[in-house]
């Protein structure tokens, strides 16, 4: 049997309408087609590229052994917030429906993960809605493969806060590949939070494939996995829309994150911040490609790009790209990055207060990520009390 | 709109000569014309092996890809040699009164008169003017062309010549290597500072000309010299390519500056590698203004190979309609308590696009390296593009490393501030586009301040109304 057959075979096994087949098998294709890493500012780093992506094999497992495949997610109650499974989602929802054709395929890993995932969820947040509590939601990554992809679709005038976790199940070895598809409609704001902490034997990879006509939020904690592949792609579409992105990343033995964000301004009125921190200990590395577009219609937008490393050991490693195309001139634009490592200065003036030695360099750890872990705390201590407590944990 | 008005006037350069030349090859590209350049100029079978093997690994390179469109290049379309006189000048009543009247035009000889320790000038393929003071000569300053240098100084060309861009460095490397003619060479000896700087200047006056000439600068233990070079061509509907290859090699405890005002015609494609070795203490500076051109690839590098080596870069880049200055900047930091600053400035008006691509890298072991870049690009309308690619590589912790830049466009306070005081719009305009490349005119000596104003005067009367 081809590879081809068995897909057939799988997605007829899942009773899978036939353009979700035809859907698959375009991805398919395309996933043997598109590099790893397309744009070719940025291909010469992709040190993880034989751990981060599907291989044959693994896509084989994927299409014959759908058990073995699957990522299981809980979440809060959320009266009025619709959170359904991907697989029935996409039977049903004729916008989910829409949505997911008109993606396009950017790399060889996210078309990978759109022909062969068969778990995920579907989050659709109705017009004119606001939810004082944030929607939880829980996800397990178990052993082997757990290929997901999923959905938020938030309707007009909306405000939502959601607050996204992976972890493992267990102590195993596995592989975490997820799509994620948002699409926030106008005058709606999406806040979305996102704690990582799974195991050291695990491989992360998300592709987050935003299109927004809002203000569209977006904060995240890597402190778990052993090779992490971020991806966001945030197109601003309408004017007024707006992007925030705060990323912190913290690296432990020979963690490795590749991080791609990818931000384009299509509209007039559009303002983008991105701010990417790390603090790389032991032999972890991690790569910052940044890309803002403002194309010519973007008049009156504005960005900021900023990508920040603090290395603590002598064999860690850090790549910043904080690349800027800008195509007309009534825009403001700004770019920073930065590599360094704790001032002595820094460390003895704590020390000379009589914090010893390692809580001190602590303390400036987590300080160096403050602009990020703030975001977290002022967005979410009414709901968690002890957010503040557990992200410093988490770090340190 | 006022910005339309505002333009380097380039029509001072746009002139040709008629020239008779002594030899023009035919175009393209192959094996034998490799062979015959080298015989052509009487080379040791060293110097052929070296293009021979060049144009093999030119052959197998493929073209660059992740910066400007190239496309347009047609290797078989070009003159990979020119001829112009017989022999080399000393003294400018010399030269053919058409070749010297090109570079009176350009003020090359009034200039050598006031501010130059030496001159070299580049005509097509070949140096045809070359002359340095006697005194700098007499204690052991050399500067030639390479060709001379590879007749008179030949152990010194072959030790030193590829040493810091291999001839498969890239593929316009490799097609230098094989085909170069002419360009400086400098040799400084220990201790000895060079006054005044030593200047170049290269012609391209021939349509779909290649122009590859190669320099290489030593400059021992102590020693101190500035170079400066200059370019331009005529316009023409065909394009013509420069490849050019600089090496630099900066030996402990010296000095060099590298000044280069680029202001090739809008049909020339600028493909330039150029690299220096900084060995211990070394300060190596390379400052960079791309003006002219259709697309530059130009990407000054500095390898800190010692400890206590120092780099500083700046980059200028103005880009009119029709044109695309990719130029940016790169430090190498290979060493311990090596330094580096960069600087990048552009402008890009009427529908020209400008892109700084740089890179600074620290190597494991190399530390506490401190560089610090910063790039300002300002766009004058709303046609006009500018790109920022900085590439920053650290492997060392106690590396201290900082990017930060700036996009925007003259603000509409600082418009109305100047015009309070009195200034007209346009003056207004021209005063802030000149403060803003004021960090590279500053770093030029006094009298080459004055002649660059007037090399790139910019145009704008009557832009207002």
């Amino acid at each position: 049997m081809s590879r081809d057959d068995f897909l057939v075979k799988f997605s007829k096994d899942k009773g899978e309408p036939d353009w979700l087949l035809n859907y698959r098998k375009k991805a398919l294709s395309e996933s043997s087609r598109l590099a790893f890493e397309p744009d070719s500012k940025f291909s010469k780093y992709n040190d993880r590229e034989r751990y981060l992506t599907l291989s044959e094999s693994e896509l084989e497992i994927a299409y014959t052994k759908p058990e073995e495949n699957r990522t299981s997610s809980i979440h809060s109650n959320a009266s009025g917030i619709l959170v359904e499974e991907i697989s029935s989602a996409l039977k049903n929802d004729k916008r989910l429906r829409d949505a997911v054709e008109h993606e396009v395929n950017y790399d060889s890993v996210g078309a990978a993960i759109n022909s062969s995932f068969s778990s995920g969820l579907f989050i659709r947040v109705p017009d004119s809605y606001s939810a004082q509590v944030p929607l939880q939601i829980s996800t397990s990554v178990f052993m082997g493969l757990n290929i997901n992809k999923s959905a938020i679709i938030v309707g007009k005038n909306s405000h939502v806060k959601i607050v996204c976790e992976l972890v493992s199940a267990d102590a195993s070895p596995s592989k975490f590949m997820q799509n994620l598809s948002v699409r926030i409609g106008q005058d709606s704001s999406l806040q979305l939070y996102s704690i990582q902490a799974t195991n050291p034997y695990t491989i992360v990879s998300v592709w987050r494939d935003v299109y927004s006509e809002g203000k569209f939020g977006f904060v995240s904690l890597d402190s778990g996995g052993n090779s992490i592949r971020s991806r966001l792609k945030l197109d601003l579409e309408h004017g007024g829309a707006e992007g925030d992105v705060y990323e912190a990343f913290v690296g432990r033995s020979d963690m490795y994150f590749d991080v791609f964000n990818k931000i384009d301004h299509t509209k007039g009125n559009t303002i983008s911040r991105t701010n990417s921190r790390a603090i790389l200990d032991d032999s972890s590395k991690a790569v910052f490609k940044g890309s803002v577009h403002q194309e010519k219609e973007a008049i009156a937008s504005h960005t900021t790009l900023s990508e920040h490393s603090l290395l603590l050991s002598s064999g860690a490693r850090s790549v910043s790209i904080p690349g800027l195309e800008i195509e007309t001139n009534e825009v403001s634009a700004s770019h920073s990055a930065s590599s360094h490592t704790i001032s002595k200065e820094d460390k003895f003036y704590l020390m000379s207060r009589g914090i010893e030695e390692k809580g001190a360099a602590n303390m400036i750890a987590v300080g160096f990520l403050d602009p990020v872990l703030s975001k977290f705390y002022s967005g979410l201590s009414d709901y968690y009390g002890n957010i503040e407590e557990r992200l410093k944990n988490i770090v340190i | 709109m006022i910005m339309e008005k505002l333009a380097f006037d380039y029509s001072g350069y746009n002139f040709r000569n008629g020239t008779d030349y002594e030899l023009k090859f035919p175009k393209g590209l192959t094996k034998e014309v490799v062979e015959r350049i080298s015989k052509l100029k009487n080379e040791p079978d060293w110097m052929l092996e070296f293009r021979l093997n060049a144009y093999k690994f030119f052959l197998n390179r493929p073209i660059p890809t992740w910066g400007g469109d190239l496309s347009e290049i047609d290797f078989d379309s070009i003159h990979y040699f020119m001829r112009a006189t017989k022999s080399m000048a000393t003294k400018w009543d010399e030269l053919p009164a058409d070749i010297r009247a090109t570079y009176d035009k350009l003020g090359i000889p009034e200039a050598e008169k006031k501010a130059l320790s030496g001159v070299e000038v580049m005509y097509e393929s070949e140096s045809i003017y070359s002359s340095i003071k006697k005194e700098l000569e007499n204690i052991g300053v050399i500067f030639c062309d390479t060709d001379t240098a590879v007749r008179k100084y030949p152990e010194l060309v072959k030790k030193y010549i590829g040493h810091v861009v291999s001839s498969n460095d890239n593929k316009f490397a490799a097609l230098n290597s094989a085909v170069w003619s002419g360009g400086s060479f400098i040799y400084v000896p220990k201790g000895v500072r060079v006054p005044m700087p030593l200047q170049a200047y290269f012609r391209i006056n021939a349509e779909s000309m290649g122009q590859f000439e190669r320099t290489l600068i030593i400059v021992d233990e102590g020693a101190d010299v500035t170079y400066i070079e200059g370019c331009s061509a005529p316009v023409y509907s065909n394009n013509s390519l420069h490849a050019a290859v600089v090496e630099i090699i900066a030996h402990r405890n010296s000095h060099v500056k590298y000044i280069t005002i680029q202001n090739w015609s809008d049909n020339i494609y600028n493909l330039v590698t150029k690299r220096a070795f900084a060995h211990e203490n070394a300060f190596v500076e390379w400052v960079d203004a791309n003006i002219g051109s259709r697309l530059t690839e130009k990407y000054p590098s500095v390898y800190m190979l010692e400890e206590g080596a120092k780099a500083n870069i700046i980059s200028i880049a103005f880009a009119n309609k029709g044109q695309h200055q990719d130029a940016g900047a790169k430090a190498v930091h290979l060493a311990s308590n090596t330094s580096s600053t960069i600087r990048s400035k552009s402008i890009c008006v009427n529908g020209g696009r400008t892109s700084y691509r740089g890179l600074v890298k620290v190597i494991r072991g190399a530390e506490d390296v401190k560089s610090s870049t910063r790039c300002d690009a300002l766009i004058l309308d709303e046609i006009s593009r500018s790109d920022t690619y900085p590439y920053m590589e650290v492997d060392e912790p106690s590396a201290t490393i900082t990017h930060e830049a700036t996009v925007g466009k003259i603000g509409d306070e600082q418009l109305f501030y100047m015009q309070s005081r009195g200034l007209s719009e346009q003056d207004a305009v021209n005063t802030i586009v000149l403060g803003f490349m004021a960090d590279f005119i500053n770093e030029l000596p006094l009298e080459f301040a004055i002649e660059f104003n007037r090399l790139i005067k910019i145009s704008m009367e009557g832009a207002v109304g």
